[in-house]
């Protein structure tokens, strides 16, 4: 064994002494084997580095992977939600006859022209005011408003769904037996409303009262 | 008093360059230093935290007027200081088998060269394995690019004795491995 081979790793790393390293370097020239050595060392720290960087690479972050579950899950619980409520509002539209929207109840008259309603024992509107009550008039004898077509028809039933937490989260993200209860109503429009999302584990039930 | 502009500023100026610096170091040291936790044992996560942690620490002390002389190796020696307090807590060996790991790592090339790469990398991690916890520390500071005088200051270590753990560290893989 060489005298200088315990130094080679510090020459390498340039981190002798000036006098030292010049040294070592003429002595690396004229010795075949700690000239191999140097070569072997310098290998076994870039395969370190190397080993060092892939395992790092390969460690995810932990919080990133469930945050991206996370999103994914609420994404697809969304989704799920969205698309029972339009096959239940259309089947539910299927089974309900269609109803009748009846005409508010202050309107009787049938639609008569503006310029030929009789005004009876009051003076004859300025034309302003002609316009301003053809403008009610004419309101009045339309379709219903929104609140008013609501009004009439009746609110749908609360809802339930639940999506088993394998359809939406990778496997193993969630304790087995883990689902979603989705609890909603919908609107008359169409519109889910109350929109509550809780988790439910199988086994378990959600106590009535305080212990 | 001569019409010179007022010097409140001036200090927040500096405090301003200097917290600049500390964001440049962060820049620069980030990567290294999650590669050291990481493969210290600890997970990404911690490894983050732990990262967050020492900078945050570094801002206080340059915002209170530390030194900044050896202000990386004051950095990874935070970092170092606080993995161990979290080995400690939570009773954990650092140094755990990586070889679960090395099955993730993607095959970026050809079949039989993954293959053998990642074999490169078994024999690795099992000769990593045998090292002591002292010749893997050093190490790995050295794979961060730290000098062996702030490899030194980080560990509590004389240079010279790890000039010599260096040396040793890697002679023992070299014979494992065989590369």
């Amino acid at each position: 064994m060489c005298e200088f081979e315990q130094q080679l790793v510090a020459w390498l790393d340039h981190e002798l002494p000036q006098n030292e390293a010049a040294e070592i370097e003429r002595h690396v020239k004229g010795c075949a084997g700690c000239s191999k050595l140097g070569a072997l060392y310098t290998r076994t720290s870039s395969e370190f580095m190397a080993y060092c960087d892939a395992v790092t690479a390969v460690d995810v972050p932990r919080k990133a992977h469930w945050t991206k579950s996370v999103a994914q899950a609420t994404a697809a619980i969304a989704a799920c939600v969205a698309l029972a409520i339009l096959a239940l509002h259309s089947h539910e539209r299927a089974k309900r006859p269609q109803a009748q929207i009846a005409p508010p109840e202050n309107v009787t008259a049938p639609r008569v022209p503006v310029e030929t309603m009789p005004v009876s024992g009051a003076p004859e509107a300025s034309p302003r005011k002609r316009k301003v009550l053809a403008r009610t008039q004419r309101r009045s004898l339309a379709a219903p408003s929104p609140a008013q077509q609501a009004s009439l028809i009746p609110p749908g039933p609360a809802l339930q769904v639940t999506i088993p937490a394998d359809a939406v989260l990778p496997p193993g993200a969630a304790p087995a037996g883990t689902s979603f209860v989705v609890d909603f109503s919908v609107a008359p429009d169409g519109s889910a409303q109350g929109i509550r999302v809780r988790p439910e584990l199988a086994g378990f039930e959600r106590r009535a009262t305080q212990p | 008093m001569s019409g010179e502009s007022v010097p409140l500023a001036l200090p927040l100026t500096r405090l301003g360059k200097k917290l600049d610096g500390a964001s440049t170091l962060y820049e620069e040291l980030r990567k290294p230093l999650l590669r050291y936790l990481v493969c210290l044992g600890m997970s990404a996560d911690e490894a983050q935290d732990v990262v967050q942690d020492a900078f945050v620490s570094l801002q206080r002390h340059i915002a209170s007027g530390g030194s900044q002389e050896n202000i990386r190796s004051w950095v990874f020696r935070v970092a170092h200081n606080r993995a161990r307090n979290q080995q400690k807590s939570y009773h954990r060996r650092f140094g755990a088998p990586l070889d679960p790991e090395i099955e993730a790592i993607p095959d970026h090339e050809s079949p039989e060269r993954a293959v053998l790469e990642k074999e490169k990398y078994r024999k690795l991690a099992t000769a990593v394995r045998t090292l002591t916890d002292i010749e893997r520390e050093c190490l790995l500071l050295r794979a961060g690019g730290l000098r062996y005088r702030e490899i030194g200051e980080v560990l509590g270590i004389a240079t010279s004795s790890v000039s010599d753990t260096v040396g040793r560290a890697i002679r023992k893989l070299a014979e494992k491995c065989n590369v």
